[in-house]
């Protein structure tokens, strides 16, 4: 199985069932590596928002699971890719589109597609359950 | 908006090649860098900033609203003090979303709810994302008709802004609506179609999200199909001139226009034969590249348009880029440049002539090259639609996001005003109610279903008071 068909595949489980599949490969990976376990709405938004970009190859985006290219942004430190991520950098647009997500829920995402551990830094207030 | 299939390769050739001929080194123009370059700013810890995708609206809202259900979305909704603005993926140009209220993102609600085989329709919840869609449809034996040329925005926020592809017989994505749930502000849920509350029907299918809030909606649909794109670059003037048979015989037609050039680009999209194997190799976004080419040659006193003419004359030899696969992939197309974008919708027989003059003020006056954008859109009944009882056609200037948009938009929306243009309500525009009630036979339906479901104006932002003159009642 070739890099496209391999992403072809994860769009097509992230789009059919995105809650399943990213809370399955993170658990997966955290027991090594101290991956963060997405929760239920992160892993939505990942299977619904950044999947629409992250596991599409030759479009210009790092894709998911390209340990070359997520190496090199994160060099940058956890904090940098979060701060992309809020305000856009190069054709990732601001928020990356996703009008619930809060900053954990962004440096969640961002530790999985990076395979970077939450370790590094303190915990941040939540704004998960924000509402009016 | 999509930018023509040149590669990469042969850009960067043809400029090399013209660069040469002009034995000059290129005069560069000078970008003075966009006063709307990104404002949002980003401290950890601090509330969260909200900003659309091409970051020249930013807000601060006091609040950020998920419902995970339809009956919390209800129940809250009306309990809330403030201004409430919902928002979908941002993508829209114009300020619909800031609020320094609170911002309602309707994500959560998201998924195929039902599908009837028989009737051919799928009801959704209206927070899905349009690049879901396709292939939740396809596992139900379904598919959208059309659909706009990006899938980032969720169902909700498109239809709000009467969001479309191209193709003369076929309707913008809100006229696929059979039916709809409305939250309304007051904490009611209202069930929607041509029977049962057919003025608000008629008003929510293109709403700005001025009206509560579509929670879900079910879709007319038909079987899945596949379709073929072959794009093919030409001198601009044949093209128009053969422009009426174009969009009456190819399923989907649209046309880009390259300014500063004599050429265009025609895109023909059909249904593909049995033994056509797909066929979607990623795209290149060539429009930074026409811009370099442009920085390169184009500002050569004399010669520039020449020579970028003939550049993208070389780079386009040759080739007829096709791409084959099912609907929904073969429709949409990637978007990665950042850019602001005005879309006026003008009658569809003006179309021609309304390009012709966008193109003059171009070359007369603004170094602008990125590809403008001109499609073809069937009529339909929804009282804010740009496509309200007349067929449409929909033409899209663009300017780079790190370049100011501002006096090249003006110049072109006077243009466009000449044509009786509706503007695209997700799109930069200058118009406020006193213009737009003109533009709408049923522009006071409108406002008195917003006046009879919101009374206080909790869906109303700065923007939304503008254009609808909320408050003024400059519509009555």
């Amino acid at each position: 199985m070739n890099r496209n068909s391999i992403s072809k595949f994860l769009f097509a489980l992230c789009v059919f069932c995105s809650v399943e599949f990213v809370a399955s490969t993170s658990t997966s990976v955290s027991a090594a590596e101290e991956q963060p376990v997405l929760s239920e709405r992160q892993s939505k938004a990942f299977g619904q928002i950044c999947a629409r970009c992250h596991v599409r190859p030759g479009i210009g985006v790092p894709i998911l699971g390209d340990t070359a290219e997520w190496e090199k942004r994160g060099a940058k430190g956890l904090e940098a890719l979060v701060a992309n991520t809020i305000t856009g950098i190069g054709g990732m647009p601001p928020l990356g589109t996703c009008g619930f997500c809060s900053e954990d829920d962004f440096r969640h995402l961002a530790a999985f597609m990076a395979r970077l551990s939450l370790k590094t830094r303190a915990e941040t207030p939540s704004a998960e359950h924000a509402k009016p | 908006m999509t930018t023509t299939r040149i590669t990469r390769r042969n850009l960067m050739r043809s400029a090399l090649v013209a660069s040469s001929a002009s034995l000059v080194s290129g005069c560069k123009p000078t970008s003075t860098g966009s006063p709307l370059e990104p404002k949002l700013k980003f401290e950890s810890g601090a509330a969260l900033p909200w900003s659309n995708w091409a970051a020249n609206h930013v807000c601060e809202p006091s609040a950020r609203w998920a419902p995970t259900s339809e009956d919390e979305l209800v129940s809250q909704l009306g309990l809330q003090q403030g201004t409430v603005r919902p928002v979908g993926a941002g993508h829209s140009f114009s300020p619909l979303v800031p609020t320094d209220g609170t911002i309602l993102s309707t994500d959560l609600l998201s998924g195929l709810i039902s599908s009837d085989d028989e009737t051919l329709r799928s009801e959704v919840w209206a927070g899905t994302r349009l690049h879901q869609l396709g292939p939740l449809l396809e596992a139900k034996g379904q598919a959208l008709p059309n659909l706009p040329d990006i899938d980032y925005q969720t169902l909700a926020g498109a239809t709000a802004t009467s969001t479309h592809g191209t193709g003369i017989k076929f309707g913008s994505l809100s006229s696929q609506i059979h039916s709809l749930a409305l939250a309304t502000p007051s904490g009611e849920l209202l069930e929607c179609d041509r029977e049962q509350n057919p003025e608000i029907f008629h008003a929510s299918r293109c709403s700005l999200g001025a009206l509560g809030v579509i929670t879900r909606m079910t879709l007319n649909t038909q079987r899945p199909f596949r379709l073929v794109e072959r794009t093919r670059v030409d001198r601009i003037e044949t093209l128009l001139e053969d422009v009426d048979r174009l969009a009456a015989e190819n399923r989907h037609f649209e046309l880009y226009a390259f300014p500063h050039s004599s050429f265009g680009a025609s895109i023909e999209i059909n249904e593909a034969q049995e033994d056509e194997a797909s066929s979607l190799e990623p795209e290149e976004d060539a429009a930074e590249l026409m811009r370099d080419m442009f920085r390169g040659v184009g500002g050569i006193p004399g010669i520039g348009d020449f020579l970028y003419d003939q550049a993208l004359n070389a780079a386009a030899e040759g080739r007829e880029p096709v791409r084959i696969g099912p609907s929904y992939a073969v429709l949409a197309h990637e978007r990665l440049t950042r850019f602001r974008e005005m879309e006026y919708t003008v009658p569809a027989d003006a179309g021609p002539a309304c390009l012709r003059e966008i193109l003059e003020v171009i070359r007369n006056g603004f170094p602008v090259i990125y590809p403008i954008e001109y499609r073809y859109v069937k009529n339909d009944d929804i009282w804010l639609s740009m496509f309200h009882e007349r067929d449409g056609c929909s033409i899209s200037i663009h300017q780079f996001a790190d370049e100011d948009h501002r006096e090249y938009f003006k110049a072109v929306e006077r243009v466009f005003w000449k044509y009786d243009g509706r503007p695209h309500w997700g799109k930069i525009h200058s118009l406020g109610a006193a213009e737009l009630t003109q533009l709408y036979p049923n522009w006071k339906d409108f406002v008195a279903v917003r006046d009879a479901l919101d009374p206080s104006g909790k869906m109303l932002n700065d923007h939304l008071k503008m254009v609808l003159g909320a408050g003024s009642r400059a519509n009555s």
